[in-house]
């Protein structure tokens, strides 16, 4: 089992001292130094310019208030195919470190992880979400700034949040994870109504580029786990990483899914290639300078971020829904942040047109 | 007038005196730091037109000689244009080097703002010849126009890595402190091979910039030194090439590293071009794929002055639609699966 986050300094900003998961968090982290904070900002211009803003975002740990809202659609990305995915940030930054995370980006203004721990006003806004929309169907995600499980270790957010969906009818949630820390989800009443999703890649790609995160076979074990615990569970292949050789790679990959877990208990699977921001390029560069991520034939798509080119994700997406259908021909297969041209071309139709993706896309 | 001549190592001298350049020790170079060190014939030609108006620091007389401390590039110019003696303040000769160190970085900068070679000559001298502390050395970053920090201090010393060809081409050329630290890092025998390529073609920060981008990434890719990319033809050729002004090989060096970063897209392209040149060879009509083939529609665009003309130009792409290089290059663009 890969071990869980340790920091080496908790920050607590006034007004998050006396709440449960703050208390839960310090009574799991005795002997790390806690300071308190009266405001976040000077600390965060201090720590720019004077430390070393990654090596902060991987080691300090910030407990906060949320002073916003919860619940927000997916950003997704302009003028490419949605799949109504919403997202709950519960927690920003994380501690595992992949050569392509978005977050770099945002280091020299958020070089911690930070914890909200106000979930008392998270559910209250979830309930009153679902409430307002019966007839709508919330498929919900905690891992857009971090990773659903990295942390939990020391929150137990899980453990509140299953069984909240649970009592849902018209919502699904997904913790998606690149750890094996499945621990607290086994013994939950789960009613089927949370999904435990891995991103996945071959093990070359996850030593080089996936700092910090579980091997493959233990991710896989981990699947195996909760799905004879009756959790549905998810694989995405995001991102793929298109160099020399990889049809091997993936395919093996591919088989090891089904091999491990039986196709009728994955949920989805998604397909997406490597893309970001030009400007993480540099970030990337300075902080891996041995990846070679950054050499592939990536360029500028309309909403901005560099993609492999057409030509090289079509037939990738091809393949890959070749061999998945094989294994699992009832299995939802869907691309993300791609345009409706790459939907055209590899699905010859629409995600809504398609039968077992409607659910998804509707 | 005075020369001070006479006067002993712990003598007293005047607030300001002439003091005859054949006294100073003008090939000393402690407390210099300006760069290029060399003045330029601006200020030769201001010193023989009006003299030398702000007055150097020397510290001294010791055995009948003088150290500057402040003005090495003025006496320079004093010397290039003829004068025999220079106005001179003197300096106490009891204070700290980095001090008077310090005291050149801050009239300098009360007479112009120091370039990036300047700053990075300054601060490393600070840290490695005088063993200045932080607060000096802080100190010295305010004066030179920086925010003191230690991340700041790491990239501006890291500069004096740079061959002596690249620290004058990023002051000559205005380079960014960013490219400038990236240039600083490439082992030197890349550095060289560099600096042949821009004396041919001549970048600015952000030219350039694309350009270390490209060779690093095939670099990477290829597992090859930037000098190989650099200094082998047809690279080597087109910089060579006498027949092509400078931005010509601007653009085809731009051109040639991009074919080489990118030749999935660069292949892909010319065969859908080729089949739009022989599919829709209408003159005056432009058929053109998608930047980077990011999609599967074609644009065409033309012009015409008259409704006879615009009916000419249908016709012609009417014949061309029927075509089956148009069809071809479309199915390439759809992706279209082979049977």
């Amino acid at each position: 089992m890969s071990a869980g986050f340790s920091p080496e300094r908790i920050l607590i900003e006034a007004g998050a001292e006396d709440l449960p998961m703050t208390r839960r968090i310090l009574a799991r982290l005795p002997g790390v130094p806690v300071e308190t904070l009266r405001a976040l900002g000077p600390w965060i211009r201090q720590t720019a310019r004077d430390a070393d803003a990654a090596r902060a975002a991987k080691n300090w740990l910030v407990i906060s208030r949320y002073p916003g809202t919860f619940l927000k659609k997916c950003p997704g990305t302009q003028g490419f195919v949605c799949c109504n995915y919403w997202v709950i940030n519960a927690a920003t930054g994380c501690p595992l470190d992949c050569t392509y995370c978005i977050l770099q980006g945002y280091l020299e203004n958020n070089p911690m992880i930070r914890v909200f721990a106000n979930t008392d006003t998270l559910f209250s806004e979830l309930e009153r979400a679902f409430a307002a929309a019966r007839g709508r169907r919330f498929r919900v995600g905690t891992g857009e700034l971090t990773d659903s499980l990295a942390l939990d270790g020391l929150t137990d957010l899980s453990r509140e949040l299953v069984p909240f969906f649970a009592r849902h009818t018209n919502a699904q949630l997904e913790l998606k994870t690149k750890t094996d820390q499945v621990g607290n989800l086994l013994d939950l009443a789960h009613q089927g109504r949370t999904v435990i999703g891995w991103s996945v890649n071959p093990p070359p790609v996850i030593a080089s580029d996936e700092q910090g995160t579980a091997p493959l076979a233990r991710r896989l074990r981990a699947a195996e786990r909760c799905q004879s615990a009756g959790y549905p569970v998810s694989f995405h292949f995001d991102p793929m990483v298109l160099e020399h050789g990889w049809e091997g790679a993936y395919r093996e990959v591919v088989r090891q899914i089904f091999e491990t877990v039986p196709a009728t208990s994955i949920a989805w699977i998604s397909l997406g290639g490597l893309r970001f921001a030009p400007e993480l390029k540099p970030i990337m560069r300075r902080r891996f300078p041995e990846s070679r991520l950054v050499c592939g034939e990536l360029v500028p798509c309309p909403d901005r971020k560099l993609r492999y080119l057409r030509t090289l994700r079509v037939p990738a997406y091809r393949r890959m829904l070749r061999w998945i259908r094989a294994l699992g021909p009832q299995v939802p297969v869907y691309l993300c942040m791609e345009s409706r041209d790459v939907w055209e071309a590899v699905y010859q139709g629409p995600p809504s047109e398609l039968q077992n993706l409607e659910g998804l896309f509707g | 007038m005075s020369n001070g001549a006479g006067k002993e190592c712990n003598g007293s001298v005047a607030a300001f005196e002439q003091i005859p350049l054949e006294r100073i020790d003008r090939g000393q170079a402690r407390f210099a730091f300006a760069f290029p060190r060399e003045p330029d014939e601006a200020l030769i030609a201001s010193v023989k037109e009006l003299g030398l108006v702000v007055p150097v620091a020397l510290q001294g007389p010791c055995a009948g000689r003088y150290r500057i401390v402040c003005g090495h590039r003025r006496i320079a110019a004093s010397e290039a244009a003829g004068l025999r003696e220079v106005p001179a303040r003197p300096v106490d000769r009891n204070l700290p080097e980095h001090t008077l160190f310090l005291l050149n970085v801050l009239e300098n900068a009360a007479l112009r703002p120091a370039n990036d070679m300047e700053r990075a000559l300054a601060l490393h001298r600070l840290v490695s010849d005088f063993k200045a502390d932080d607060t000096v050395v802080f100190s010295g970053m305010g004066r030179l126009g920086l925010e003191p920090s230690q991340k700041i201090l790491a990239r501006y010393t890291r500069l004096v890595r740079l061959s002596p060809a690249l620290q004058r081409y990023i002051v000559s050329h205005g380079i960014s402190i960013r490219v400038s630290t990236r240039l600083a890092g490439l082992p030197l025998e890349d550095q060289a091979a560099l600096s042949s390529l821009l004396t041919a073609v001549s970048l600015g920060g952000n030219a350039l910039r694309e350009l270390l981008d490209l060779a690093e990434e095939i670099a990477l890719r290829d597992g090859i030194g930037l000098r190989r990319i650099f200094s082998e033809s047809p690279l080597a050729a087109i910089i060579g090439d006498t027949r092509r002004t400078v931005t010509q090989k601007r653009e085809r060096v731009k051109q040639h590293l991009t074919e080489m970063r990118y030749p999935i897209l660069t292949a892909r392209r010319d065969e859908i071009l080729a089949l739009l040149k022989k599919g829709c060879a209408v003159p005056g009509v432009s058929l053109t794929p998608p930047p980077y083939l990011e999609g599967r529609e074609l644009r065409l665009a033309f012009s015409f002055q008259s409704v006879a003309e615009l009916r000419e130009k249908l016709v012609r792409l009417e014949g061309a639609s029927l075509r089956v290089e148009l069809e071809k290059a479309l199915a390439l663009l759809a992706m279209e699966e082979e049977a």
